[in-house]
């Protein structure tokens, strides 16, 4: 099964149109601006997907596709959104009424989304009736795809309004199968899928190299959470990343593939790992001794990161010195996209996120940034056999 | 409508991402997460119509197949299009900027940043173009959000360590 990478590209596009289209009917039906704050493709393990949902009640409408696309789409509006359509189109109603706002609103929306991927395949997708879904968290998750094995493609949008009160997300998960088959590889580049998916686990266990050595550093129990492999137009990463306060380290790596690796704790989860490293009173300013234990950290999350795509891909991946950073996710990805946006349209952005499992106090996310021309040279040169090659064995070394 | 190069009208807030514009009459217009980026607001205090444009590189250089207001040079000249259309009078523009920090320290920027770039070109273009730049807030290295009322032109910029400017 063949991936053709410039055809994400499209699709990504027909996401995102799709999703304007979503987001101009709901402006049009409830005359508050919303705006398609990111569109991305995400390679994931399918139960990875409850990571678009943590935290919040979320309610809206999950439809069935058939024909030229073979999956099925959720749309899901937090609970300030659900409450803004209910006050605009029902006001005063009982629950029931105001529900069936939800469960239209979605179904004109899921609709819009749907038109433009049939206009593209020229092709008729059927929609089943809309099912009404509310609950917290995992409670919406699409349900075929929550227990495969095999990792998926998700097509994701945020969409916004400036308020924060009318906030929506619409998720495509097309079968595998479907998907391969609708993007029709024809160019000579195209990769296999099994590469893909092969990078992301490779990715996946040099996350968990990364906690490790977290953890013997500072005694803080972690586990690697989330992983996926997003497809990004390279504009989009910081609202990506979003404009959550972040405390971390930026390096740059060279060799095949460069690129950068940002690592970004929440400030509660940096100030714990700082304290387990340098424990001393500070003022709520970040010391020069504090910032030298972050990069240390940083230093010792990336090699444990790098070496094992270094060991895969039998190539060698230097990094440069950490850079100490804490400010919002956007402004610390803005100047690193600006360098990539030189040369390439769209990121390959892999995100890790690490966790604690115990009072959920420590997060970190790892976005790794390869270089994209660079990636797609060695996923071509990339022998899926040597998969399971991400640590040193000593006998190959010595 | 909205960015880019959309018309906001219904008097709310308007967001703007990184490489895109929005112009508008009433209300306000945002944008987050400005690291090395600028924020630019162009505006026509007496027809009432304001912009907000978030770009990340300085210069385009005729690669038209790249969108216009990623780049400072080509997203002014975008900007001023629409501003025209919307009513503004190209003689009469004026313009804030924002934004172009140093988030991240790259050692190999040789103390000349991605920043300094988007803000030495942003001043050279609004001066090529003869709009007049009245409030500027840039530089450093924090993290900035900003705000443009459409109408009067009037900016805030918060900073992330919590020092706010009206400018």
């Amino acid at each position: 099964m063949q991936i053709d990478i410039d055809s994400l590209e499209t699709y990504n596009r027909l996401a995102r149109e799709g999703a304007s289209s979503a987001a101009e009917s709901l402006s049009g039906l409830t005359g508050i601006e919303t705006h398609v704050e990111v569109t991305n493709i995400s390679l994931m393990a399918p139960a990875d997907l409850k990571y678009e949902y943590l935290g919040g009640e979320f309610s809206g409408v999950r439809i069935e596709l058939d024909g030229a696309l073979d999956g099925e789409t959720v749309l899901t509006f937090d609970e300030a959104a659900r409450e803004t359509i209910a006050d605009v189109l029902a006001p005063g109603a009982d629950a029931g009424m105001r529900k069936s706002s939800i469960e239209e609103v979605g179904n004109i929306l899921t609709s819009g989304f749907i038109d433009g991927w049939a206009d593209h395949l020229d092709a008729v997708i059927d929609i089943s009736p809309p099912t009404y879904l509310e609950g917290s968290g995992t409670d919406v998750l699409p349900a075929e795809t929550a227990d495969a094995d095999e990792q998926v493609f998700v097509f994701r949008s945020r969409v916004e309004s400036a308020s924060g009160s009318l906030d929506f997300h619409i998720l495509l998960v097309p079968k595998r199968e479907s998907l391969v088959e609708a993007l029709e590889p024809t160019a000579d580049d195209a990769v296999p899928f099994e590469k893909l998916e092969v990078f992301n686990e490779m990715t996946k266990s040099g996350a968990e190299r990364a906690a490790d050595n977290v953890t013997t550093m500072t005694g803080l129990e972690t586990d690697v959470e989330v992983n996926r492999m997003r497809f990004v137009p390279v504009d989009k990463v910081p609202a990506a990343v979003g404009d959550q306060r972040y405390v971390g380290t930026v390096m740059e790596y060279t060799g095949k593939p460069s690129g950068y690796l940002v690592i970004l704790f929440d400030r509660p989860s940096a100030e714990a790992v700082v304290d387990a490293l340098v424990p001393m009173e500070t003022d709520g300013e970040w010391s020069e001794m504090e910032q030298s234990a972050m990069k240390e950290l940083g230093n010792i999350m990336t090699s444990g990161f790098i070496d094992g795509w270094a060991n895969v891909l039998e190539s060698s991946i230097d990094h440069s010195p950490p850079t100490f950073v804490s400010d919002m996710g956007s402004s610390i990805m803005s100047p690193i996209v600006g360098r990539m946006a030189r040369s390439q349209e769209h990121a390959f952005l892999l995100d890790s996120m690490i966790r604690t499992d115990t009072d959920g106090v420590f997060r970190c996310e790892l976005f790794a940034l390869p270089d994209e021309a660079e990636l797609r040279e060695v996923l071509d040169d990339l022998l899926v056999e040597r998969a399971d090659k991400t640590h040193v064995d000593p006998d190959e070394v010595f | 409508m909205r960015a880019p190069g959309g018309r906001g009208d219904t008097g709310e807030r308007i967001k703007v991402s990184i490489a895109e514009f929005a112009i508008a009459s009433t209300g306000t217009i945002t944008t987050s997460g400005l690291g090395s980026c600028l924020g630019v607001a162009i505006y026509d205090p007496h027809a009432g119509v304001g912009s907000l444009l978030h770009p990340m590189l300085p210069r385009r250089n005729g690669d038209d197949d790249r969108p216009p207001a990623r780049f400072v040079d080509s997203g002014i000249d975008a900007v001023v299009g629409a501003l025209g259309e919307a009513g503004a009078d190209p003689s009469t523009l004026r313009a804030k900027v924002t934004g172009g920090a140093a988030v991240v320290d790259f050692s190999t920027d040789d103390g000349y940043s991605i920043g300094d770039r988007n803000i030495e070109t942003a001043r050279e273009v609004l001066a090529a173009r003869g709009i007049e730049l009245v409030g500027e807030e840039v530089g450093g290295d924090c993290g900035r959000t900003m705000r443009v009322d459409a109408a009067t032109g009037g900016v805030t910029v918060q900073r992330t360590d919590g020092i706010d400017t009206e400018l």
